[in-house]
């Protein structure tokens, strides 16, 4: 018999088996528990952050900017629906932040947004979140398109009335130079193309365009997101499958929009005033259904401004906007 | 000699058996000693954790409730309601609004009124409502109401204006009224 041998008695070896199970239990049940008040507070700051949207809403001014700041590392994840919640889609928003080292906590619940249009790329990431809006109108306010960035971008040649509007809206994150070579971030460049150019805005000076960036195309590699208007804005700072997704929504807001003017021209026409914008509302109707993707869009903004110049023609008492 | 080997023999067998049930007994003491503990534990994890799930349906309920605050203040200057101006809200359009159920589903209330001034000191059951047929002359525009059980509603003074004609001469007619929206509130277990 070999005497040097441990000797083990039976409750020695099943207290080890035990408080060894217990004790993985318990490391397990914490972890989870972690993790689920992670994902809590996550979820809870998303539908925090859909609360501090709500005062970018610019009301009867045409923008409002504000900024989110966060103590550490954050992820805002964007996600667009225009199919459900018939008619006007939907979009959620989830959140995370770094935990230990540089890696970040579970991901929150989807919190869905259904009033809101929040155009951004997919995934935005900072400490600091700069966040804009815009009123869209076409050619009564459609909505206020929030648009949503943490990065740095530099806008090159861009028009003095650009300028002017970014500046209104006090955005501290986008850089106006005309160099390049002085541009740090990312690159967006008005009617010039060159290798630098992260993107590049094409706009209408060549179909003799007021401002020259009333309509165009913004050209970001192998996509081409076509705007109108505020939608300029929009096309820069949000990815293809957002803007794509969010235009659509804002499509739909638009004919539920032009259905209770339908209403009210009715009633104000037993009021006695006289103006006929509904054959044409009733037209930029059918064709903001049957819009397929942004590249139409042009078409309906040319029959909004022949709208709008009706609805101008009669007495302010008899205007539908 | 021999019967003292065998009273030896039953000695052993003896203790052998009383060592036996000992151990027996000692496996079930540790049994119900780890069972004792493992519930224990289990009461203690689900006591915090319904703690902690009732702040999170306080924690939903405020959240739902800032959102209605904040919503409603911009409500009034949204391409739905407003009549152009600053916290105005067009009659007209409200009306075309009422006969389009879809906006239940768009905004974050559980209800949506519009109660003119004529209406502020009345019960809800005397009010008049608004219908195509008896507009203006009626007292609470109900956009939609879900119905729904605890609700609290918070309200916002606005202007609310129409167009009326006089001498055959169309004018804008305002006066107060009051834009109530409601919150559905989160209940433990609901």
């Amino acid at each position: 018999m070999n005497k040097k041998a441990i000797e083990m008695g039976f409750n020695v070896m099943f207290a080890i088996i035990a408080g060894i199970a217990i004790l993985g239990l318990a490391i397990y049940g914490t972890s989870r528990f972690i993790d689920t008040g992670s994902k809590a507070v996550s979820t809870a700051t998303s539908a925090k952050i859909i609360s501090l949207l709500d005062p970018l809403e610019t009301g009867l001014a045409s923008g409002n900017s504000e900024q989110i700041n966060f103590k550490k590392e954050s992820r805002m994840f964007f996600e667009c629906y225009e199919d459900e919640n018939y008619p006007f889609g939907r979009q959620t928003i989830s959140f995370s932040e770094q935990t230990i080292g540089e890696k970040f906590g579970e991901r929150g619940g989807d919190v869905p947004i259904y009033n809101k249009y929040v155009f951004s790329r997919n995934m935005v990431q900072g400490k600091q979140f700069n966040i804009f809006s815009k009123e869209f109108l076409m050619p009564f306010k459609v909505a206020d398109l929030i648009i949503i960035n943490s990065e740095k971008y530099c806008f090159h040649s861009a028009t003095n009335e650009i300028k002017k509007d970014v500046e209104n809206l006090n955005i501290q994150n986008i850089q106006f130079s005309d160099d390049l070579q002085n541009c740090t971030g990312i690159n967006v460049c008005f009617g010039v193309d060159s290798s630098e150019c992260d993107m590049v805005v094409d706009g209408c000076l060549n179909e003799g365009c007021e401002s020259g960036y009333e309509y165009g195309r913004v050209s970001k590699g192998i996509d081409d997101l076509y705007y109108t208007d505020s939608l300029l804005y929009a096309a820069i700072f949000s990815s293809q499958e957002n803007y794509e997704c969010n235009l659509k929504r804002l499509m739909s807001k638009f004919n539920e929009l032009s259905l209770i003017y339908i209403d009210k021209i009715k009633i104000i026409q037993r009021k006695g005033c006289r103006g006929d914008i509904e054959v044409g509302l009733r037209n930029l109707m059918n064709k903001a259904n049957s819009l397929e993707g942004s590249k139409g869009i042009k078409d309906l903004a040319i029959i909004a401004e022949d709208i709008d110049k009706a609805n101008q023609a009669t007495t302010s008492a008899c205007r539908v906007y | 000699m021999k019967i003292r080997k065998a009273n030896k023999k039953a000695q052993l067998k003896g203790k052998q058996v009383s060592w036996h049930n000992k151990a027996q007994l000692k496996i079930q003491e540790m049994a119900f000693f780890l069972v004792a503990i493992m519930l224990f534990f289990t009461l203690v994890g689900l006591f915090v954790f319904s703690i902690i799930f009732s702040n999170l349906t306080k924690d939903a309920s405020d959240i739902a409730e800032d959102r209605t605050l904040s919503s409603i203040t911009n409500l009034a200057d949204s391409p739905e309601f407003s009549c152009g101006e600053p916290n105005c809200v067009d009659a007209d359009k409200i009306m075309g609004l009422m006969q389009n159920n879809k906006y239940e589903n768009f905004w974050p209330f559980s209800s949506l009124k519009v109660l003119r001034s004529s209406g502020f000191n009345k019960n809800e059951s005397d009010l008049i409502k608004c219908t195509i047929a008896n507009y203006p002359d009626c007292e609470l525009f109900e956009i939609y109401d879900k119905n729904v059980d605890n609700e609290r509603t918070i309200s916002n003074f606005v202007a609310l204006c129409r167009v009326e004609v006089e001498n055959t001469y169309p004018y804008s007619r305002c006066e107060v009224a009051k834009l109530v929206a409601g919150t559905k509130l989160k209940i433990v277990g609901e």
